[in-house]
């Protein structure tokens, strides 16, 4: 399944885990699940800490596979293969169940691990989809640090039916405990936010508190954000705050001819 | 610089930020301003910040025609700046939605682009001004349909393949085969929040004058918010720069009496 280079560059990464992981495997006789246990059996072979089980008659979607830690329910689930863009996506689920630290801000990591509801999330992914990595690798960090959360990413590529059913047109597509959550590109701090009730009122708390600024910079665009710089450049108390750092130029696609 | 990509000026706008001590508040949505010697800012969740001078560099949004199909192919030939995606469609079909200024503008721009371009205007005629509506009915590869209403665009799951209009004398639909759709039906500023309190122009957009100081003193203004001609990144981030040294030029003849 995969080529002896990337083979390399897996057994590079996986090297970084320091705890057991357990692969449970979902399979009936199709094409799609041979492949998938060849992908697996691919990704045993380079970890000594990584082993798969197979089940044949369990109640999970076919082909899929779970990861978690020996002893514990499985979390994290990809139905489908994480092939093409979601490739990532596996190899950063398989480190951080097996004790690789997340990159995060702190605050946001506590944040999920307070985190007390049962929460299911379905992402709805393609392969070839660039902005789908980064929402299936936030749920699946936030599985991975707190036992509530369970994460599914389905290739919809594989299950075209439960794209009909829950009529999915465009990718990312979340569902949290069966109902839909959020379209498009979602950050970690944002979902953790979305779910965490008392978050808001720290937040507000937090802003209240804060000593008045010198110059404070509305929106983070690239106005705001050529405000901002002059501002701190003078050495005065500035501020920027903004719905989304980056403002319109992360709906721009190439740009030519302005900065030229 | 000749040429990047949103993403990229993005996220070296955000690192050159991160820089210098700015403090930085993501997610944070602006709902009221406050004039006073602090100036008080009151955000979405409670959150209230305060300061000495505030730029006010909130963007637009590129107006949306609601349609199904629109949402669903954004960046994937549904576009809105035929400056920055036009060369992207260098010898496809496309088609301008909007028959005011803008619309007439991006058809000429794109006609010398693209393989063929069709306007299509709601209204029984075009709302440009003369010399452009003349200018492009002297370009050969360009087809005008006016009083003709976007029902839909279509694409393939991928990409844009097509488009829907209907003819409103006659009701009929029709067809349109198509790489790409450029909807130019005008910015919307992002000032909903400053209505009675910053001078707007009926349009919406924050009147500034030569300094980018708005009605409101302590208050400046930058970027695409702006009645500032031309929604060019470049310009806004020189707007931005400007508005900032305006605000401190502000805070040094202010009485130190305001001084936090």
């Amino acid at each position: 399944m995969l080529d002896s280079n990337l083979k390399a560059q897996l057994k590079g990464y996986l090297e970084r885990i320091s705890e057991p992981v357990e692969i449970v495997a979902s399979v009936d006789d199709g094409e799609k699940s041979r492949e998938m246990l060849e992908l697996l059996n691919d990704i045993e072979s380079v970890s000594d800490l990584i082993k798969i089980d197979v089940r044949r008659d369990d109640a999970q979607v076919k082909p899929s596979f779970a990861l978690r830690r020996p002893g514990t329910e499985p979390r994290v689930r990809f139905a489908g293969l994480p092939m093409g863009h979601e490739f990532t996506s596996l190899v950063l689920a398989l480190l951080q169940t097996g004790g690789y630290p997340p990159k995060a801000d702190p605050a946001v990591l506590e944040t999920i691990r307070s985190l007390d509801d049962d929460y299911h999330f379905e992402t709805f992914v393609s392969l070839t989809c660039q902005s789908c990595p980064d929402v299936v690798q936030a749920l699946n960090l936030m599985a991975v640090l707190n036992p509530k959360v369970r994460h599914t990413m389905i290739d919809g590529a594989v299950f075209q039916n439960e794209v009909e059913r829950r009529q999915v047109m465009a990718v990312p597509a979340v569902f949290l405990n069966g109902q839909p959550f959020g379209q498009g590109r979602m950050e970690l701090a944002e979902i953790a936010a979305k779910l965490d009730a008392g978050s808001a009122e720290r937040e507000s708390a937090r802003l209240r508190a804060k000593t008045p600024f010198d110059v404070l910079v509305i929106g983070a665009g690239p106005a705001g954000a050529a405000a901002a710089i002059y501002a701190a450049r003078k050495g005065i108390r500035t501020g920027i705050a903004a719905e989304r750092l980056g403002g319109q130029l992360l709906d721009t696609v190439g740009i030519e001819i302005s900065f030229r | 610089m000749r040429e990047t990509e949103g993403h990229k000026l993005a996220t070296g706008l955000e690192q050159h930020v991160t820089t210098y001590d700015v403090d930085v508040m993501n997610m944070q949505r602006a709902e009221a301003l406050i004039p006073g010697e602090l100036i008080e800012v009151k955000l979405a969740g409670g959150g209230i910040l305060k300061a000495r001078s505030v730029i006010v560099a909130t963007g637009a949004r590129w107006r949306e025609i609601n349609v199904p199909g629109e949402r669903e192919y954004r960046n994937r030939g549904v576009a809105y700046c035929p400056h920055c995606d036009g060369p992207l469609f260098k010898g496809k079909r496309v088609a301008v939605i909007g028959g005011g200024n803008s619309g007439v503008e991006a058809a000429i721009d794109l006609a010398g682009l693209v393989s063929h371009v069709t306007l299509i205007e709601f209204d029984a005629q075009l709302r440009a001004d003369a010399v452009l509506e003349a200018r492009l009915r002297s370009l050969p590869n360009v087809t005008i349909i006016t009083g003709a209403q976007t029902t839909e665009v279509t694409g393939d799951g991928e990409r844009v393949n097509g488009l829907i209009y209907k003819d409103r004398q006659s009701g009929a639909l029709h067809t349109v085969e198509l790489a790409g759709v450029f909807v130019q039906i005008g910015l919307v500023p992002n000032t909903d929040w400053l209505k009675g309190t910053v001078k707007l122009t009926p349009r919406g957009e924050v009147e500034v004058d030569a300094r980018g100081q708005t009605s409101v003193p302590g208050v400046f203004a930058a970027g695409d918010c702006t009645v500032v001609p031309y929604k060019q990144i470049v310009i806004a981030v020189g707007e931005g720069a400007k508005a900032s040294l305006s605000a401190f030029d502000h805070l040094i003849r202010s009485p130190i009496s305001a001084a936090a």
